[in-house]
């Protein structure tokens, strides 16, 4: 995801502070590394945290970092309250309404579908979001 | 030859002759007080702080609020950082439950990770959540 961790190419951070959005014209110093295929990294990685298909075998990089969602698996039952746990677990209560309907409207969608599934839907779509993506 | 050494906003070091390993700390010493006193270094810390920590676009006024605490810690100190960050994290601006939408800032790469693994229970194949080459996608223990 373009950021070597504790090997910033230079004293002045990856990004520079005043860095202004392309076609914008919007200060976003963060967006000097946020390219086509950094953002697709991170919707991978959130993915494959949530899927659990991270590779385990590399040498010396003890990788297959997954989320345990047990949790939350018994929430299924009603797509709301699953939506609202995440809302809070996640977005610290501040998931917009249209997010929310996108959420719930997959999950209807999943009929035959077990619970752990329904979850790991439920957080990879709001993980993959642009509101997850920024701060405020 | 030993010179008169002139600094930001006038200030002067005299001439040391012979430079030693003492004079040259003694002077390097000064000469970064001397930058730390210059006006434009509350504003740069306060405007690259409130980018990391709060919001991309701040406004004039919010840097200012910061400035001040920089300049001025309460008590009369100038480069209190803890009275910076309190600044920055306790300002109208960084706490408005509806700010405006150019409020906020993209998290970079690691915050991202950590944001969403923080938000569960992370397990992974062994205890050892080694962080080597994050620049790749699957790179994270």
């Amino acid at each position: 995801v373009s950021q070597d961790l504790f090997r910033s190419p230079s004293v002045f951070n990856y990004y520079p502070p005043a860095f202004s959005i392309p076609d914008v014209g919007v200060n976003g110093p963060e967006f000097a590394i946020q390219s086509t295929s950094t953002a697709l990294a991170r919707v991978n990685f959130v993915a494959e945290t949530t899927y659990k298909t991270m590779f385990v075998s590399n040498p010396n990089r003890p990788t297959g970092t997954w989320l345990d969602l047990s949790s939350i698996t018994p929430l299924t039952a009603s797509p709301y309250q699953l939506t609202g746990t995440l809302n809070t677990l996640m977005l610290h209560g501040a998931m917009s309404a249209d997010l929310h309907a996108a959420v719930n409207n997959a999950l209807a969608g999943m009929t035959s579908a077990t619970s752990l599934q329904k979850a790991q839907r439920a957080v990879y779509l709001i993980g993959s979001s642009p509101e997850f993506f920024v701060e405020r | 030859m030993a010179q008169l050494k002139t600094l930001l906003n006038g200030v002067t070091l005299p001439a040391t002759s012979p430079v030693t390993a003492a004079s040259a700390t003694k002077d390097l010493n000064d000469a970064l007080d001397n930058i730390v006193q210059h006006q434009n270094v509350g504003p740069f810390i306060g405007r690259n702080l409130i980018e990391h920590l709060v919001t991309s676009n701040p406004s004039p006024a919010y840097i200012a609020r910061v400035t001040a605490a920089f300049n001025d810690n309460g008590s009369g100190v100038r480069g209190d950082l803890k009275a910076v960050i309190r600044a920055i994290l306790l300002d109208p601006e960084a706490l408005n439950p509806s700010p405006d939408s150019l409020f906020g800032h993209l998290l970079e790469p690691i915050l991202f990770k950590t944001r969403l693994l923080r938000a569960f229970d992370t397990m992974a194949a062994t205890t050892d959540f080694a962080l080597t080459d994050t620049y790749l996608p699957s790179e994270l223990g």
